[in-house]
């Protein structure tokens, strides 16, 4: 796909992105895996009863993980687009300033939607590993 | 694509800025990966009677011991993460020390592999984690339905 590259993009900077387009993809799909994993974990028979506003947080945490969900469909999206234009613009060997914009941005935007999913899944780690039913 | 060949390829371009900033990432992935190996070892090991009542046991202990080792490798990886970032002086001080501004590159790149390959196996693992819960969760809610 990035083959044809030939100027524009540095050899070092095309390295680069493309290992990243791949690590962000690869990172996706952990998350989606993860939210789904989450999204059965969330079920109130399985933990102790009598926890104080139970449903409730686990309403709460259902509709932050469709929330992610949803970005990280979005996400993904984006990646697809942006693979396409980088291979377009390579083709083309055109001034690389809008593919590396693009980049730096999506890097910026998956970063933080990373950097978000972890502090969603070690607080639902924390909330429901005290909570689930015991052994008796 | 060949990522991983680009990827080890790739170190050689990388400036001391750039595996200063490698090093953090990879210390800050492998902290968190040992939050995630408590949470899973203290569900597995208390979320016994669902995993008693499906019939996984003999699964699930195989997991605790996998996760015991992965527990000991991430430990390594960030013990050496760690040094190497502490070492990352040499490329930095203006002195010419060929010898040693390769041997630090040729660290980095073991990392990088090593690191990348825990990865990998670690989410092989995490998978397997998610579907035997997953497993035990739902024949709890089947035994649910029916009770």
């Amino acid at each position: 796909m990035f083959d044809s590259a030939k100027k524009g993009i540095s050899k070092k900077t095309r390295g680069k992105y493309i290992s990243e387009i791949s690590k962000w993809e690869n990172s996706l799909i952990i998350v989606s895996e993860e939210i789904k994993f989450l999204g059965k974990l969330l079920s109130p028979g399985i933990f102790e009863p009598n926890i104080p506003n139970l449903n409730e947080r686990l309403q709460q945490y259902s509709k932050k993980l469709q929330d992610l969900k949803n970005e990280e469909i979005l996400l993904g999206k984006e990646i697809e687009k942006h693979k396409t234009g980088f291979a377009k613009e390579l083709e083309e060997e055109q001034k690389d300033s809008l593919i590396k914009r693009t980049h730096i941005q999506l890097r910026k935007n998956i970063n933080a939607f990373l950097k978000i999913n972890s502090g969603l899944k070690l607080e639902i780690f924390h909330f429901t590993g005290n909570i689930l039913k015991k052994s008796r | 694509m060949e990522t991983s060949h680009q990827n080890y390829k790739y170190v050689e371009w990388k400036s001391a800025e750039e595996m200063h900033f490698s090093s953090n990432q990879w210390i800050s992935e492998l902290n968190f990966i040992k939050d995630e190996h408590q949470f899973f070892e203290d569900m597995l090991k208390e979320y016994t009677l669902p995993i008693i009542e499906s019939h996984l046991l003999s699964k699930v202990k195989n997991l605790i011991d996998r996760l015991t080792k992965y527990k000991q490798k991430a430990e390594t990886l960030l013990n050496k993460t760690t040094e190497h970032k502490n070492g990352l002086q040499v490329m930095l001080d203006g002195i010419d020390q060929i010898e040693e501004e390769n041997r630090y590159k040729n660290e980095h790149r073991k990392l990088l592999i090593d690191v990348n390959q825990f990865s990998l196996e670690n989410n092989d693992l995490k998978k397997e984690i998610f579907e035997t819960i997953a497993e035990a969760l739902k024949q709890q809610k089947q035994k649910r339905l029916l009770s």
